[in-house]
């Protein structure tokens, strides 16, 4: 079980806000939710038993309202499981578990202006920045690319009530965001935030160091969480328990499947919560937590998405 | 910035030799009275646009004055005394520079600026411990806690259980 305590909300509405994403209305079985800051997310648990997942969604509702959250799934046919499972299994009137709400990307609200790219479903963030940049009259435009055939939630409605701070680009319609335009001539103070897949994280930053826009001025959040990798067997030291790591199972599902608690916020390589000592094995480090140095060192790993580059890992636990 | 761990404390900024930043596209030096050979010689090195100021001594206004055009490319380059550096820095934190686009000369003196945890009145040209506050007279202990804020390291009563027992005086750098 998680170390931080999980509330319990019931499913109160489902709505396919896109051909692949669907959105879930979050409410409390009992009392206020707590409330959240612009760009938080829940870990969501699913399922039961042997198939459990947990997965890290943003809260795309306005932060202001604790009556309710809501999240959007998007449909990765090609993943571990647990957004098959948001898609097909949950229903109206069921009950979930997540995780009280944690925020690993935060707006700079130092910034004098705020430059937003999302891809896909990576506009949920944005979202929740939205109604509080409104009200906090913080300069902001916004470019959301995705592909009408698959995403593009919220983008008419986010058109007509942003105007011209909102930009669309529908690859579907051959529709593609000039970065490097975007990006030059930004004045002095602007921030960029960029969530979507890693080619446009990658994108995004290439053309800032191009450009020479400080590395400071960017921010992102991957949405990726645990990929599948080689099954592998992993000996916990000081217990003496070994356990077997299946090709689609997370390091940290197979801990926490064994009831072994440990900590964690993202689920994503991102938090440094989950953080794991190794005395023994080659690690294939994935997160982007870790420095190089360390993880030369191979004396620490991110269980969230890291995995074993060989057959066996020895931990500290 | 320079925040590396020094002596056991976090605070203490380190000054690491200054290069210039390859990828901007504009470079302002600033020098709080005399420009120093080392910020001279990135300044003739400099092929691109470029500025340099140098300041007898500047009003707050002259520094937000320099900052007034400068792009979201840039890069800042300071020299003077410690107070002057993290004086203009947070001038830059406020116009909206990235910390990674300032870039700080070691000091030019070790005098530091001491802030009075008790009348909060900062001391100049401290450089060693215990030292007299300007404000309420106390003998004040010197730490190594540096605000970037303030510009200034914190200190408070020295043997606050006896200040008639003052301890021996040490010279800090």
């Amino acid at each position: 079980m998680s170390s931080i305590d999980q509330m319990s909300v019931k499913v109160t509405a489902i709505e396919q806000v896109a051909p692949m994403i669907k959105a879930f209305t979050l409410q409390p079985l009992e009392g206020q939710l707590t409330p959240f800051s612009a760009g938080a997310h829940v870990v969501v648990e699913m399922g039961e038993g042997e198939q459990r997942y947990r997965n890290a969604y943003s809260l795309m509702s306005n932060p202001n309202d604790n009556r309710q959250y809501q999240i959007a799934v998007r449909l990765q046919e090609a993943s571990r499981g647990g957004s098959i499972y948001m898609h097909e299994q949950v229903a109206v009137g069921d009950e979930l578990k997540i995780s009280p709400p944690a925020n690993l990307f935060a707006p700079a609200w130092k910034a004098n202006k705020h430059v937003l790219f999302a891809g896909g479903v990576g506009i949920t963030p944005f979202l929740s920045y939205v109604p509080v940049m409104q009200q906090r009259e913080a300069e902001f435009e916004l470019h959301y690319m995705y592909r009408s055939q698959q995403t593009g939630a919220y983008s008419a409605e986010l058109t007509e009530q942003l105007g011209d701070a909102c930009r669309c680009y529908d690859a579907d319609q051959g529709s593609r965001c000039d970065i490097a335009a975007v990006m030059a001539d930004q004045p002095l103070g602007t921030h960029f935030y960029i969530c979507g897949p890693e080619s446009l994280i990658e994108a995004v930053r290439a053309t800032a160091d191009e450009l020479g826009i400080p590395a400071g001025a960017i921010h992102w959040e991957e949405f990726a969480g645990a990929k599948p990798g080689q099954p592998f067997k992993v000996e916990l030291s000081r217990s003496g328990v070994e356990l077997a790591v299946a090709a689609d199972t997370s390091l940290l599902e197979a801990l926490e499947a064994a009831d072994i608690d440990i900590q964690h916020l993202c689920r994503a390589g991102v938090c440094g919560q989950c953080v794991c000592d190794v005395t023994e094995g080659e690690i294939e480090h994935r997160d982007s937590y870790l420095s190089d140095a360390e993880k030369q060192s191979g004396k620490q790993m991110m269980p969230c998405v890291s995995r074993a580059a060989g057959e066996r890992l020895v931990l500290d636990i | 910035m320079q925040t590396e761990q020094v002596n056991g404390v976090a605070s203490k900024p380190v000054y690491t030799p200054v290069e210039l930043n390859p990828k901007s596209r504009f470079h302002l030096f600033i020098a709080e009275q005399d420009v120093p050979v080392e910020l001279q010689s990135l300044y003739d090195r400099c092929q691109e646009d470029k500025a340099v100021a140098a300041y007898a001594s500047a009003s707050d206004a002259q520094l937000l004055e320099s900052l007034v055009t400068f792009p979201l490319t840039g890069t800042l380059y300071l020299a003077g005394t410690e107070p002057f550096l993290w004086r203009v820095a947070s001038h830059a934190r406020e116009a909206g520079l990235c910390s990674d686009q300032v870039r700080l000369l070691a000091p030019i003196s070790r005098e530091r600026h001491l802030f009075c945890c008790h009348c909060h009145t900062i001391t100049e040209g401290v450089t060693y411990s215990p030292y007299a506050c300007s404000g309420c007279g106390a003998m004040l202990e010197v730490t190594d806690h540096f605000s970037r804020l303030h510009g200034a390291y914190f200190s408070f009563q020295a043997n606050a259980e006896d200040s008639t027992d003052m301890p021996e005086k040490r010279e800090v750098n």
